[in-house]
């Protein structure tokens, strides 16, 4: 029997115990305003992005606006995938670019010394222009190679192979099997591009085949093919792997080539950005310092493909979105400390007879409420309705719920780019500040479609991440400090094969984040919102710096009262203190330097030295 | 940290690790169970103990070949507590019961620390007042001694220790040989280029791996232990076996800190080699040679003792040492047993002395050779040095020993294969020749015979008589000079390339011609038949003093007749130890202490003459004058604790003969003082520039091991062992000589840190240019192509390095992220180049001069030619 007195203790203490759970709840429900977008309220800096001159506005009056070493001479076609990629990249290195389809009639004298070359090689002829490049390497200018012209123009011209610092091409094309970048040229470190297990072989799209060129003295490589096989066969040292990236110093100028279509791909930018910084004994440049996740089609409000889903999951798509999905992404977000961009879609099949509901909607905007996760609108849809139709269809589901809640985002097929323009006259989308679409090499990656949306490109996605995507990762984050990871459940809700199932997928979302994206958690997961402030700031801003002994002095232009961030690559410096500002180590030589004035100075110390 | 302090720290940590092996250890072991004399029997017993111990555990671990860390900890310490606990019958399981008891009673809470405080209280006052009590007595009690003592550590300090906190690198050129010697130990290749005695190097080797000291800092400042513990021998040998009290001081510091020695005497001290080591124990076998007469006197029984055994063992112990640890230690210890056996002739022939005198000297052998012989069994052939010695012994010209020590070596870096050749010692040096920087030899050859002679022989020729005067005064400022500065005679001996040590044999002709010259002045004042014998013994007595004498012992202010005292020791020792065995029946076996010390500064003087005598040579008279002035030192306080002893004792107390004592030794002090007789402390620079030695000891201290290479000239070879690579400067400039950037140089470690010295040092060789600083007309020679040392001496040493330099400006230029200035100053650059491991730099470029037509040197030819 128990006591009144037990019985009275006991009653206490579960009244207590249910008081103190219930009582967080109740707090949280009714101090939080779930329909309240904290993101929309963001105050964007006004759009007035730093300006390269018109170089062919110059060209035309023939007075040349830069100074010596002011510029970047880019030879070849500026309309070009290339052309594209160091435009991009000059623009976002605050550089200003000129632009010529031909070397000849360029001069120094004329055109004023150019900080360093880009050459287009389907735009030199080298027969006429080598003895050129030599007198400009001469001068100390240092030249890029986007790609290679063939192995006959190489084989045939031994000059042309000593100035790129060709020892000798071995075989006019192998089949390498993977590659390998080393660590220090891009972020994240060394990294191979080889398949350890068959069910990676998905990820290899690298192009395999290529010329089997060996470097000579005074050459540096970034990447290399890599030959296991013919390594354990005939014991061939690493040194004798085809190269991919290298550098060859010419005295005081570098010349480094790029062997494959790397540079044709966004992904380039990077590559300039690291090349640039082994030009120099130190690199600081503006970056966006944003990392997103996006999560497309999710939540789904419609209960769609029923069958299939009570097929393969046992339950329907909206219980499985709830009950499986929804836990195990905030694990993921627990784990790796994401910050979720949710593109809801009431409806991705118009075909499907299911109705979106309204049940979960309450439900999600709690939980991406308290966990920071910010919700957009996906314009993305099955390809059997065009994006106006879908938007006439949504327009009375968003007119039931979604009257208090403003949607500051939105996820846009590419292919919709054009509609952009009547989809925002839309009422549920004029609010949209920033848009996120898949990487086109035509689009930049980051740039404003209006005077008030800007575009954010995806630049990797968490389900396949291909090793070519992961170079480009890379080479985004080195020069933008910046990720658009994509994630998108269509696939999900309609799989068209096994790779599709939730748990395949969210093995490759688990390992992608594990691994690729681990050297870049210094820098800030944000909602797609927080990182369209960051990008208007970064597009923004004009920095001017100059280093005197261990201190380096940087001014910045077009912050506008917001946090700028920059870049700091260092050959064996470690910072120790910097004024009016802080920094983040990032990897080996590699700083975040985030600033809240527009003067600055940092203080380094070199490690390589004894003592230190 | 600066370099200074962090030698001045290591060189603290050495004095303790060498005092736990000499002292500590045994001291904790035996030191309840044998019962020693007083504290110097103890010291000298213990580091007699605890070198044997340390040494033979290393080579029964060697020829086990399972040396490691763990196995030298384990076969160190549990044999130790096994003895311990036999010889003190320690009850362990009770112990150990008991310890559980206390722990227990600590855990279940019967036991608070408080208490247990309050319990062991009376047993730590106890051991305090005993520790006061025992400092008092030997301390305060004893002040003057304690004093001298005092002054003898620091003034052994000072000349041998403080040189090591200004000057860091390696001082003799064998050096790297040992290094290399004691490094092979590391993988168990004992013996490794053949049968040698490996005593020195265990003893070494074992303070590498049980004191966890890297080997190139033991290398570097046991040079200060070894005089030191050498003299620390010698005060234990003097101070128990003298009479007075203070008398020992006179022999200590007179070896320590006097300038009545010459320079090649002591200067080998510089640098920790094998045969100075040895000396060491040649004393402790001695003594206990004299102990055991003494022992088995007085228990006058024929069973052999417990004492008298504990002595025979020291003495086997101590003598097998000698020889495992340096021949020449045991040849000495030897001559000094002979003078013993002379001594104690009444005794030793008897029965129970003659069987375990003969029996311990053949085990003390058998123990000593025993490593050799087996090694030498399983087929290792004899190390080549040892032909040299035996080439002397035999009396043939000896070949030096530094072309016998060539060894080829190949080091495999990570895959990498580095073959060097290498002879570590210059064909010209004999081994552990010292050389300052600037090219001098710091060690005095014995044989400036041919320079004397030839100045002897131009002065008699000019003027007889006046000659002499000039041949003595000639043939006196040469030894003088080379004693006290060996400047003037060493550039000779360097410019001419004879400095070689063995002296040639005066053609009997020119000898004669002398002869008669000096039996000319002395029939003016004799008759002719015994002018001309007298003549005879002048000729012989000059020589004897200009050419042998004054190899060991200086002049005085420009006096050198006092050397003859020294010959003089040899009657008076023998005489009052006669007089001692006659008249003080008590004592006598401490007159034939006196007998036996004579005797050997008789034979000591054989040996050193033995060329002049015509008698086979043991041992090349340079190395003999170091033992000599040892036993110079030894004899010194002895003739004069004899003197005082035999006619003081009579009648006085022994208070005041201490006294007396006393007195002399302060006076012996005063005099040093007062006449200007105390040498310069050990202060030359060592064959590597300080930077260099900086420069590694910061790198092994900051990088990963095995994850960087030092590209330098020779000398960190050895060094780096176990802690990264190193790879031949010449052989790296080699590699891409006439053939530039098509040629391959990798490295295949991270991090490649150059070494360059500016003004490049004069390893071992001065030249006509010595002290420039490297330039392009540096880089205009031909990269010399010698193999060995020969390509960093003279010339050879500045074309290398600044050749290294213009490689160096120009692959900067080619990588200027990639290489920086690790460490400048005005003497010295270092370079560090961080490179991909998986993508190797080629470090073969084209810096203009390795593809060069060597146009001055062409241009030489033809000037030449013409």
């Amino acid at each position: 029997m128990v006591s009144r007195r037990s019985f009275l203790a006991i009653t206490i203490i579960m009244v207590i115990i249910c008081v103190m759970f219930q009582y967080v709840q109740v707090v949280r429900s009714s101090e939080n305003d779930y329909f309240d977008n904290p993101y929309s309220d963001l105050k964007l800096p006004e759009r007035h992005e730093w300006q390269p001159i018109d170089y062919k506005e110059a060209e035309r009056t023939g007075i040349i606006p830069w100074e010596d070493g002011g510029y970047v001479l880019f030879i070849g076609d500026d309309t070009s995938p290339i052309g594209s990629v160091v435009s991009q990249w000059a623009s976002y290195s605050k550089r200003q670019m000129y632009a010529r389809k031909s070397l000849e009639g360029f001069t120094v004298a004329k055109f004023k010394s150019p900080e360093f070359i880009i050459l287009d090689s389907n735009y030199i002829n080298f027969d006429k222009d080598l003895s050129r490049l030599y007198d400009l390497t001469d001068k100390g200018i240092s030249i890029v190679f986007c790609n290679l012209p063939s192995v006959e123009v190489l084989e045939a011209n031994d000059s042309l192979m000593d100035f790129m610092g060709i020892n000798y091409i071995k075989e006019p094309s192998v089949t390498v099997e993977g590659m390998k970048l080393f660590g220090g040229f891009l972020l994240g470190g060394e990294t191979i591009y080889e398949p350890e297990k068959k069910e990676d072989e998905r990820r290899q799209d690298l192009d395999l085949e290529v010329p089997w060129i060996v470097t000579g003295g005074g050459t540096k490589t970034y990447m290399v093919g890599i030959m296991d096989d013919y390594y354990k066969k005939y014991a061939f040292k690493n040194e004798y792997f085809p190269a991919i990236i290298w550098r060859n110093s010419l005295g005081n100028a570098q010349v480094f080539c790029v062997c494959g279509d790397y540079m044709n791909t966004t992904g380039g930018i990077g590559i300039l950005s690291a090349m640039i910084y082994e030009l120099s004994d130190y690199s600081i440049y503006p970056v966006v310092n944003a990392q997103n996740t996006l999560l497309v089609d999710f939540p789904l409000m419609a209960d769609e493909n029923r069958e299939e889903f009570t097929k393969i999951y046992s339950r329907t798509a909206l219980s499985f979105q709830n009950d499986v999905i929804w836990p195990t992404l905030i694990s993921l977000d627990e784990k790796y400390k994401l910050k979720y961009t949710c593109f809801m879609s009431p409806k991705y099949n118009y075909q499907d007879p299911a109705e979106p509901g309204y049940d979960f909607y309450e439900f999600y905007l709690k939980n991406f409420n308290e966990r920071g996760s910010e919700l957009g609108i996906s314009l993305e849809h099955d390809d059997n309705v065009e994006l106006a139709d879908k938007l006439y269809y949504d327009t009375g589901y968003y007119d039931t719920i979604a009257k208090r809640y403003v949607c500051s985002s939105a996820f846009l097929n590419i292919n919709d780019i054009d509609k952009l323009e009547e989809a925002v006259q839309n009422p549920h989308v004029k609010h949209v500040k920033t848009i996120a679409c898949a990487e086109d090499i035509n689009t930049p990656i980051l740039s404003y479609i209006n005077d008030d949306i800007t575009l954010q490109c995806l630049t990797s996605s968490a389900k396949n991440l291909t090793y070519k995507r992961d170079l480009m990762l890379k080479s985004v984050e080195t020069a933008l400090a910046y990720d658009n990871a994509e994630m998108n459940f269509s696939d999900v809700y309609w799989p068209s094969g096994d790779g599709d199932h939730w748990e395949n997928i969210y093995n490759d979302m688990s390992s992608s984040l594990a691994t690729y994206w681990r050297p870049f958690r210094v820098f800030a997961r944000t909602s797609l919102t927080e990182s369209d402030q960051r990008v208007r700031v970064f597009l923004n801003l004009g920095c001017e710096y100059s280093r005197e002994q261990n201190c380096i002095s940087l001014k910045v232009s077009g912050r506008d009262g917001n946090t700028g961030y920059f870049m700091l690559r260092t050959h064996g410096e470690e910072i120790v203190s910097m004024s009016k500002g802080s920094f983040e180590k990032i990897e080996d030589d590699a700083f975040l330097i985030t600033l809240d004035d527009d003067e600055t100075e940092i203080y380094l110390k070199p490690t390589d030295t004894l003592g230190d | 940290m600066s370099m200074t302090v962090r030698t001045a720290l290591q060189m603290l940590y050495l004095i303790f690790a060498y005092l736990c092996v000499t002292a500590i250890f045994p001291h904790f072991v035996v030191g309840k169970t044998l019962k020693l004399k007083n504290k110097y029997e103890r010291f000298l017993v213990y580091t007699v103990l605890g070198n044997f111990y340390v040494m033979y555990v290393v080579f029964a671990l060697q020829l086990l070949k399972i040396s490691y860390p763990i196995t030298v900890y384990l076969f160190t310490v549990v044999p130790c507590l096994l003895i311990k606990i036999k010889l003190e019958k320690i009850p362990v399981t009770e112990m150990f019961g008991g310890f559980f008891h206390t722990i227990k009673m600590f855990v279940g809470g019967q036991l608070k620390l408080r208490a247990y405080r309050d319990l062991r209280k009376p047993v730590w006052k106890e051991r305090r007042r005993k520790l006061g009590k025992h400092i008092y007595n030997v301390y305060i009690k004893n002040l003057p001694d304690a004093i001298l003592l005092v002054l003898l550590v620091v003034a052994v300090f000072w000349i041998y220790g403080s040189g090591h906190l200004i000057y860091f690198g390696y001082k003799a050129s064998d050096m790297i040989v040992h290094n290399y010697w004691i490094n092979n130990l590391s993988e168990n290749k004992i013996f490794f280029t053949g049968v040698y005695p490996y005593g020195y190097h265990v003893a070494v080797y074992f303070l590498h791996v049980f004191f966890r000291i890297d080997t190139y800092v033991l290398l570097r400042l046991l040079a200060f232990i070894q005089p030191a513990w050498s003299i620390f021998m010698m005060l234990c040998f003097l101070r128990l076996l003298c009479k007075t009290k203070y008398m020992p001081y006179i022999g200590a510091f007179m070896y320590t800190i006097s300038s009545l020695f010459t320079v090649n005497t002591y200067s080998r001290y510089s640098a920790p080699l094998p045969q100075e080591y040895g000396i060491m124990f040649i004393l402790p076998a001695v003594y206990a040679g004299f102990a055991f007469f003494r022992e088995q006197r007085i228990e006058k029984r024929f069973a052999v003792s417990k004492r008298s055994f504990v002595y025979l063992v020291v003495f086997a112990m101590s003598f097998a040492m000698t020889i495992t640890v340096h021949f020449y230690g045991a040849m000495i210890a030897g001559l000094y047993c002979v003078g013993m056996a002379i001594a104690y002739i009444p005794w030793i022939f008897r029965k129970p002395y003659f069987g375990k005198v003969a029996i311990t000297c053949i085990i003390s052998v058998f123990v000593a050779v025993l490593p050799m012989g087996i090694a030498y069994a399983t087929g290792t052939p004899l190390q080549e040095s040892l032909a040299w010695g035996m080439s002397v012994i035999e009396g043939d010209e000896p070949k030096n020993e530094g072309e016998e020590s060539t060894e080829e070596s190949t080091e495999e870096v990570d895959g990498e294969e580095l073959t060097e050749e290498s002879e570590y010692e210059d064909p010209e040096l004999e081994e552990g020749a010292l050389i300052g920087r600037d090219g001098q030899l710091l060690i005095h050859s014995v044989s400036e015979d041919e320079n004397a002679d030839t100045d002897t022989d131009a002065s008699i020729d000019a003027d007889e008589e006046a000659s002499l005067d000039s041949d003595t005064a000639v043939s006196a400022s040469s030894s003088s000079s080379s004693s006290s500065s060996s400047s003037a005679s060493t550039s000779t001996s360097t410019s001419t390339g004879t400095s070689t040590s063995t002296s040639t044999s005066v053609d009997s002709r020119e000898a004669s011609r002398l002869e008669e010259a000096y039996g000319r002045v002395a029939t003016r004042y004799f008759n002719n038949r015994y002018g001309k014998i007298l003549g005879r013994i002048m000729y012989r007595a000059d020589r004897f003093r200009n050419h042998i004498l004054l190899s060991v012992m200086s002049d005085i202010n420009g006096n050198n007749t006092y050397v003859f005292v020294v010959v003089f020791y040899t009657p008076i020792l023998i005489a009052i130890g006669l007089a001692v065995m006659l008249i003080k029946k008590k004592d006598e076996m401490y007159g034939g202490v006196l007998i036996a010390t004579g005797i050997i500064m008789l034979l000591m003087n054989i040996v050193l003459a033995s060329k002049e005598l015509g008698i086979p040579s043991l041992m090349d008279p340079n190395r003999c004058s170091v033992y000599f002035a040892y036993i110079i030192a030894v004899a010194t306080p002895l003739v004069a604790d004899g003197i005082v002893y035999l006619f003081l004792d009579w009648d006085l107390k022994k208070r005041i003969i201490n006294a007396v004592s006393l007195v002399l030794t302060v006076a012996f002090l005063v005099s040093l003082f007062r006449y200007n007789l105390i040498r310069e402390r050990f202060n030359e620079p060592g064959m590597e520039l300080n930077e260099s030695i900086i420069c590694l000891t910061d790198i092994i201290h900051s990088n990963k091991n095995f994850t960087w290479t030092i590209v330098s000239a020779n000398d960190e070879n050895r060094m780096v062992y176990d802690k990264g690579f190193h790879y031949e400067l010449v052989n790296f400039i080699w590699g891409m000589e006439h053939i530039g950037a098509k040629g391959r140089v990798q490295i295949p470690t991270e991090t490649v840190f150059v070494f360059i010295e500016k003004i490049p040092v004069d390893y071992f060789r001065s030249y006509w240019g010595s002290g420039q600083t490297i330039s392009e007309e540096g880089c205009l020679h031909r990269l010399p192509n010698n193999k060995g040392l020969q390509c960093y001496q003279g010339e050879h040493r500045w074309i290398v390095m600044s050749r290294a330099y213009f490689w160096a400006q120009k692959f900067m230029e080619l990588y200027p992220n990639e290489m920086s200035v690790y460490y400048e100053t005005d003497n010295f650059i270092c370079y560090k180049i961080k490179q991909n491991p998986y993508r190797l730099f080629n470090f073969a470029i084209d810096y203009d001069y390795n593809l060069r037509e060597y146009a001055k040197e062409i241009e030489d030819w033809s000037e030449e030619e013409e």
